[in-house]
């Protein structure tokens, strides 16, 4: 056994027996829902903290600690790219050769009334697809051919094309789609719920990272990773691609590993007499997180390390060392999946294709949005699968909503180049591996992907299957707050989704 | 096998479960007694303890709400009337359900279809139903019978009863110990547990420092209180650390996650928002020792007040921090309304200890709210004139920099305010005389470019798609012969009904023209005098909201008429001015909810003979949010008046003359240096929102009838005849008997110096929140505060530093470890993790760095390069490099979607909302900040050059250090591994610099001490008081 581990293990032992001492009345504190585990926590509300029915009590010192699942999980866990803007499903998923016929003509009035557009005012013209569609795999799946590298994996992808959301702007569409709540500060992040229920397999790591690409923060901000109301430790960290891979991860100038090392063994010797001085449990934890940010140091720059990857994985994902792009997260959030972590959430900004800019218009800039995703988006899916890694990955795809079938009319007039405007009502995104059906198509929306005909799929719906894949009841997984058991799936009715599951 | 004699009460009350049953249900019961939250002389029944229930009745809130809260109400309550049954108001539960059978009559449990569904053996019927739970414990049925049978009596939970009074327990005799250690002390000796002794004093002073100012006390302060050997030693100092400015900067900070004070606006742009001098009037505020009561009404409504000073309009502040959504594409209304509900929440959050959120939609889960009642109250806070501008914060206070200027902004403000309100009460009173307008039926309508207009009634109606957002009417109506001296455009919503609550778009007109086509074909422009509008709320130019203006307005002769003879008023550059509309047009923004006017009065008085026509150009100069989506007038009617006396109106007021008045004294207020701060300001009576019931908490679709504001039934009702207004409920949050506000404040600041509140959930005081510790205690604190203390939270905060119970040492025995892991009972002194903004302001004060200036506009402390990265905003986080890159950590910008990172890690919240309780945790992240953020790193080498200067020797150097951090002397055993690093440190060290080429900045010793700094900032007792 190294030092750091027996130190760990002996630090283990102290508080356990802490604990026992602490726990003649074990039983009663346990079913109290405070349970002595919470006491990475200072403060251990009762009833006011805490699920009210499942035990997500951990050992102090590794509050990320895993658990098992409520019952048997497909997934362990999950990579969830999040295309922040809203890409147009009507040019990549959404074959409507009958849109096409339409092009240019008026919008008719019945797809105006009762409805709230953004931007689109007066009566917008039809705009048909503005790129080619053919069958692809062997599943036979329309596929448009911006995404000629995703094709490859077309029959791994199980497609909801029915999904639907009620909010037409983007933080608050963003916030929904990642924390079940449109207000900033109304919910706990989708990665921070399921590392509250399930911990993480990596001690060493954090269990939530964030990796952002697309030269901006996505509109939601870090709201969108924030653990709100669950405790601090389950908010996403966000890892990036220069300076510190995590804030404050390394040492300052002058300080070396091997210096860091006497201050912590100071700090631990130091504090084991305040220690016994005051008894206070709450010290032998900090020791412990002292360790771990110790070994963190290490563990994430490692897993961060792109130049540890050989030539071909580089040009297999168009990666570039040092770069900071979507293409090396999607490579990092393999590396991060190997190692144990949890949620790992990618957001790619740059999907909102009104059409008021060139780098907005869907003849144009969208062109390169989508091969800024393709070629990686494809290599993760394949280097997941060549690892094995697929069937337990849960890997999900999709924005915040999507985009109108009608041309942009911004002000009442077309706008300079082609866009779409948001469309809350129908939109695209596909799940892979982790136990949902590949090669599978759900969901249908009309004509020209304007409104949905066929199973209609909430926000709420999808996060109950995400975490149903996971192991978990969506309505166990609560946290008692303000009165309440919050939930991510909130309180009306959600449901997963049965059909897609293999 | 014991029974006790509650269980043989049980058996005889008639649920004749066999023993064995009896006794696993008391485990289960003993599930009610949660936190120490019983009070162990009224313990629940049938938890077997040592008190004799059987001498007790039946208690609701005891016994039976939380059986109902625990198993019954998520289908039986506020959200959904499973079988219309419900456990929340006892007129619901008493009477038939769905089944027509009575769900529990009092006095007759064989009759209460609840006792029956309890224990019927058919899986189908027996509640609570298979799939949410098991079956109640028979000891449970047994207590819902005995209940039943003494008459199914319902009382309030505690919380919303008024507290009572308390007998202070007795000591025994010679005790020294005052009321507050009474309480605490009976209840220790009931728990058969002893207090700790008072802690050392270096502890005391430390914890007593940080908890008071929320900085450590320096080594001078510590080395005058341990040489003080005085009684009073300790009192002088709690009355020394009231009294210092630092009091007011440590005591903000609660107040600002209170009132979830950001210097940005939130969401997708999350622009910046100057409201930095709300944060210096609570530091102020607090400083002085404003009486909790006055604190409360002036942040709820200071604007109300009879002649509000500048400093109450600031302090409504607290309500103007509410998000606002900048991005394009955004229902204006929508953020507005959110904006609206977010007050009243954050209200009762604050003040009260209930969650209202949950109201939006459907009646309370558990408390006894209406869905209605939640409605009622948020018409308290939707008649202010803030709306979500993009942008823009309107309605906003000039707020000068300097103290000073604050007499001379307040009676420049005073006098726009009063030339505006002159100016339309003299147009109002006119225009709403009878008989004073004959309409003018619409003829025709036409516009540039394009647009579908129909007449209907003689009004005009625009019908189609709008075609741009600057498109010009042109419409034409009948003119009776004779004379005409005023026209009024009428702009009415086209549901005038709906309206009131679901507000239609609003509209901008820059210019308007008028000519007259006379019979003969022959067109006559009619100059204007001057224009007369219909609210003070508006011209709204100086604000800023309208931008982009049309040109120049009409083509009155009079804009360098008379009155204009003083020198050119200097309004902002960005703002035209203009002589004859009021500046900013004709405009109704964002919306339009009430029909608008607005009077033009001619230059001459027109004379029209039959036949002839009004013809009427109105230009539209923009839409009313900031991406121009075209917002036109959609329904418009004419009418003109005969009477002279608008001419002699006109003619007396020398009527543009006001506008030019108001751009002078704009422009003098501009002039004085200082900040648009956004404050509360309600709109003008007869401009009032309507209020109605949103169906399932859906603004779009909106209810029953109108609502009158008002307070939920199961609170004290507002005085008789008070107007409804936020005064009249700010006063009412504080008024006596209010049973909430005077509880929740005392549990508040007792949360803030022992860790955790009496009432541990601070968010709940309701029936679902944690029951108090103490109940006596907090009852007699909460009456003591308001009746004796009158509300002064100085003295309060004074009393509880002084008790016995506070000065325990906190040293943990493996005894109290076991019976009271979480110090609920404190029988020891509280030892805390330090608050984020502790844990910086400590590193800046142990290393000489703070820069103690208070107030002022938010700084930016060193961040790491690329955390700011928001979409469509430049903001730029800049590090300061000059003194106020050291300044208190409550002066850091606070950006809501891109928060401080090591504040984060510390466990602030985002301050989206209001944030009532932070929950400290222990993580690795948080050793990351301490051990690596530069702005620890440079503390750390500054403490250490600090050190060497404080000691000729390195024992003593480190001593010194560690008195600075921990606020006491090192133990030897503590010293050791310090000294030891030092050695390997400076062993590096010379390694390194005998390998390197480089010269050294820094002295090896320096730097081997920084090692020790670093360590010494990392220790748990730097980290804890």
């Amino acid at each position: 056994m190294t030092p750091m581990k027996d130190r760990e293990s002996q630090l283990i032992r102290e508080l356990e027996t802490q604990r026992l001492e602490a726990q003649t009345r074990r039983h009663f504190l346990r079913t109290c829902a405070t349970g002595m585990g919470a006491m990475f926590l200072s403060t251990m509300a009762n009833r006011a903290f805490g699920s009210a029915e499942l035990d997500f009590t951990r050992p102090a010192v590794s509050p990320l600690a895993a658990l098992p699942p409520q019952f048997a999980a497909k997934a362990r866990r999950v990579i969830y790219l999040h295309m922040a803007g809203g890409p147009s499903q009507l040019e990549l998923f959404e074959h409507k050769p009958d849109l096409e016929k339409l092009n240019g003509q008026d919008c008719p009035q019945s797809f105006l009334a009762g409805k709230r557009f953004a931007f689109i005012t007066g009566t917008p013209k039809m705009l048909g697809p503005q790129a080619q569609f053919h069958q692809a795999g062997k599943s036979g799946t329309w596929l448009s051919d911006r995404l000629p590298h995703l094709e490859r994996c077309v029959d791994d992808l199980c497609f909801i094309r029915s999904m639907r959301t009620d909010q037409f702007n983007h933080a608050p569409a963003q916030l929904l789609m990642q924390t079940g709540s449109p207000r900033l500060g109304g919910g706990a992040s989708l990665g921070s719920w399921v590392t509250y229920g399930l911990g993480t397999e990596n001690q060493n790591l954090p269990g939530f990272i964030v990796l952002v690409s697309g030269g901006k923060t996505p509109d939601g901000g870090k709201s969108l990773w924030s653990s709100n109301f669950l405790p601090s430790v389950y908010q996403g960290v966000q890892c990036r691609a220069k300076g510190d891979p995590v804030l404050y991860l390394s040492n300052p100038a002058g300080v070396s590993r091997g210096l860091r090392r006497e201050v912590l063994d100071a700090i631990e010797e130091a504090d084991r007499q305040e220690h016994a001085a005051l008894g206070d449990p709450e010290t032998l934890t900090r020791i412990a997180q002292y360790e771990m940010a110790f070994r963190m140091q290490i563990s994430a720059s490692d897993a961060m390390d792109l130049r540890q990857e050989p030539p071909e994985m580089h040009a297999k994902y168009g990666t570039e060392v040092g770069k900071e792009s979507f293409a090396n997260n999607c490579l990092l959030a393999r590396r991060l999946a190997e190692r144990g972590v949890r949620f790992i959430q990618l957001y790619h900004w740059g999907w909102d294709s009104h059409g008021s800019t060139e780098s907005e218009a869907l003849n144009l800039g969208f062109h390169a949005q989508c091969r800024q995703v393709d070629q990686p988006i494809a290599a993760l899916l394949e280097d997941l699968k060549g690892r094995g890694m697929l069937e337990d990955t849960l890997v999900v795809w999709g924005g915040e909503f999507g985009r109108t079938p009608m041309q942009e009319n911004r002000g009442g007039q077309a706008n300079k180049f082609i866009g779409r405007d948001h469309h809350p009502g129908a939109f695209t995104i596909w799940m892979a591996g982790g136990g949902v059906k590949p090669g599978f198509g759900y969901g249908e929306t009309d004509a020209v992907g304007y409104d949905i005909v066929e199973n209609p799929v909430e926000v709420r719906d999808l996060h109950a299957t995400i975490l149903h894949q996971l192991g978990f009841d969506h309505r166990k997984l609560n946290f008692r707050f303000q009165g309440l058991d919050q939930k991510i799936t909130g309180v009306k009715p959600a449901k997963v989704i049965r059909d897609v599951l293999a | 096998m014991f029974f006790a004699t509650a269980d043989l009460e049980l058996l005889r009350s008639g649920g004749m479960p066999s023993g064995r049953k009896i006794v696993s249900g008391l485990g289960v019961l003993s599930l009610l007694c949660l936190g120490g939250g019983c009070r162990r002389d009224a313990a629940p029944l049938a938890t077997g303890g040592v008190a004799a229930p059987h001498q007790v009745a039946v208690d609701f809130n005891r016994d039976i709400r939380p059986l109902f809260n625990q198993h019954c109400v998520a289908c039986h309550g506020g959200v959904k009337m499973s079988g219309k049954i419900s456990f929340v108001f006892r007129e619901e539960a008493t009477r038939a359900g769905e089944t027509g059978r009575i769900t529990i009559k009092p006095g007759d449990p064989d009759h209460s279809e609840l006792i029956a569904r309890l224990t019927t053996r058919d899986p189908e019927k027996r509640m609570p139903p298979v799939d949410h739970g098991p079956a109640l414990a028979e000891a449970q049925v047994a207590l819902f019978r005995r209940w039943i049978s003494e008459g199914a009596k319902w009382s309030e939970h505690w919380a919303f009863v008024g507290p009572k009074p308390q007998t202070v327990p007795a000591l025994a005799p010679g005790s020294r110990a005052g009321p507050i250690d009474a309480f605490v002390l009976d209840r220790l000796a009931k728990e058969r547990l002893q207090p700790s002794s008072e802690a050392d004093r270096a502890t005391l002073l430390r914890r007593l420092s940080l908890d008071l100012t929320g900085l450590p006390p320096t080594p001078a302060e510590m080395a005058a209180f341990l040489a003080d050997s005085s009684p009073e030693a300790y009192l002088h100092q709690v009355d020394r650390l009231l009294e210092s400015p630092q009091y007011g900067e440590r005591w903000a900070t609660l107040w600002l996650d209170l009132s979830r004070y950001a210097d940005s606006r939130g969401y997708e742009k999350d622009l910046g928002r100057s409201v930095w001098p709300y944060r210096d009037w609570l530091i102020d505020a607090l400083n002085q020792n404003m009486p909790y009561d006055r604190f409360v009404v002036e942040q709820v409504a200071g604007d109300l007040l009879p002649n509000p000073t500048f400093e109450q309009k600031i302090a409504t502040g607290f309500h103007r921090q509410t998000q606002a959504n900048d991005e394009g594409g955004t229902d204006d209304e929508e953020f507005r309304m959110l904006a609206v509900q977010d007050r009243a929440v954050t209200t009762w959050a604050v003040f009260n200890g209930v969650s209202f959120n949950c109201v939006q939609c459907h009646s309370h889960p558990y408390d006894p709210i209406r869905h209605q009642e939640y409605y009622r109250f948020l018409a308290f806070f939707n008649n202010t004139a803030d709306a979500d501008y993009f942008n823009n914060d309107f309605p906003t206070l000039h707020v000068p920099n300097r103290r000073a200027d604050f007499v001379v902004a307040r009676e420049l403000e005073e006098q726009i305010r009063r030339l505006r309100q002159e100016r339309v009460d003299a147009g109002q009173k006119l225009q709403g005389e009878s008989g004073m307008w004959t309409s003018l039926k619409a003829l025709s309508a036409s516009a540039e470019p394009r647009a579908t207009f129909e007449l209907r009634d003689g009004e005009v109606y625009a019908t189609g798609p709008a075609p741009s957002a600057t498109v010009r009417y042109e419409i034409q109506a009948e003119l009776p012969a004779g004379e005409v001296t005023a026209f009024r455009l009428e702009v009415p919503p086209l549901d005038p009904v709906k309206a009131r609550h679901s507000p239609e778009p609003g509209f901008i007109v820059g210019e308007i023209e008028a000519a007259i086509v006379h019979a003969d074909g022959r067109e006559e422009n009619v100059p204007w005098d001057s224009f007369w509008p219909d609210s003070p709320t508006w011209p709204v130019a100086r604000q800023g909201i309208i931008r982009r203006m049309g040109t120049k307005s009409g083509v009155a002769p009079a804009s360098a008429g008379p009155g204009t003879d003083a020198p050119a008023p200097k309004a902002p550059a960005k703002e035209p001015t203009f002589s004859d509309l009021p500046p900013g047009g004709f405009a109704s923004i964002p919306s339009l909810y009430r029909t608008r006017w607005l009077v033009g009065v001619p230059a001459q008085t027109v004379a029209a003979e039959s036949g002839a026509r009004l013809r009427l150009r109105l230009q539209h100069s923009r839409g009313v949010d900031d991406f121009d989506k075209p917002t036109p007038v959609r329904r418009l009617r004419l009418a003109a008046s005969s009477d002279t006396r608008w001419t002699r109106l006109a003619a007396a007021t020398k009527s543009e003359s006001h506008w030019v008045q108001m751009n002078q004294l704009e422009a003098r207020l501009l002039a004085i240096p200082g900040t648009e701060v956004p404050v509360m300001e309600d709109l003008p009576s007869g401009e009032e929102r309507e209020m109605r019931v949103f169906s399932r908490g859906n603004w779009l679709e909106k209810i029953g009838e109108p609502l009158m504001a008002d307070v939920p039934a199961l609170f004290p009702p507002l005085p008789a005849g008070a107007p409804r207004n936020r005064l009249t409920l700010a006063r009412w949050l504080v008024a006596p008997g209010h049973p909430l506000t005077a509880r929740v404040a005392v549990n508040r600041y007792w949360e803030q110096l022992f860790g955790t509140g009496l009432v541990e959930t601070l968010e709940d005081f309701g029936s679902a929140g944690a029951a108090p510790s103490h109940p006596e205690l907090l009852d007699w604190l909460a009456l003591h505060f308001q009746n004796d203390l009158h509300w002064d939270v100085k003295a309060l905060l004074r009393e509880l530093v002084m008790t016995a119970t506070y000065r325990q040492s906190a040293r943990i025995t493996p005894e109290l470890l076991a019976k009271d892991p979480r110090n609920r009972l404190l029988a020891r002194g509280p030892h805390n993790r330090l608050a984020a903004e502790m844990v910086r302001d400590q590193a800046l004060v142990a290393s000489g760095l703070l820069n103690p200036e208070r107030h002022g506009p938010p700084v930016m402390p060193p961040q790491p390069d690329g955390v700011w990265a928001t979409v469509y905003n430049s903001g730029n986080w800049i590090d300061a490099t000059g003194p106020d890159r050291y300044r208190r950590a409550l002066y850091t910008f606070w950006k809501r979607t891109s928060p401080y990172p090591s504040f984060v890690s510390f466990d602030t919240p985002a301050r989206d909302v209001c944030a009532l309780r932070r929950i400290p945790t222990n993580t690795p992240l948080q050793a990351l900040v301490t051990l690596n953020d530069p702005v620890y790193h440079e503390a750390a080498q500054e403490l250490a050059r600090r050190m060497k200067r404080e000691a000729p020797e390195l024992p003593g150097q480190i001593a010194a250090g560690f008195r600075r951090v921990t606020s006491r002397d090192p133990r030897p055993e503590e010293l050791k591994p310090l000294m030891k690093l030092h050695a390997q440190a400076l062993e590096r060290r010379l390694e390194e610099t005998e390998s390197s080429t480089k010269p050294d900045q820094i002295p090896p010793d320096v730097d081997a001490l920084s090692a020790v700094a670093e360590a010494l900032l990392n220790l748990d007792a730097a980290l804890t008081k």
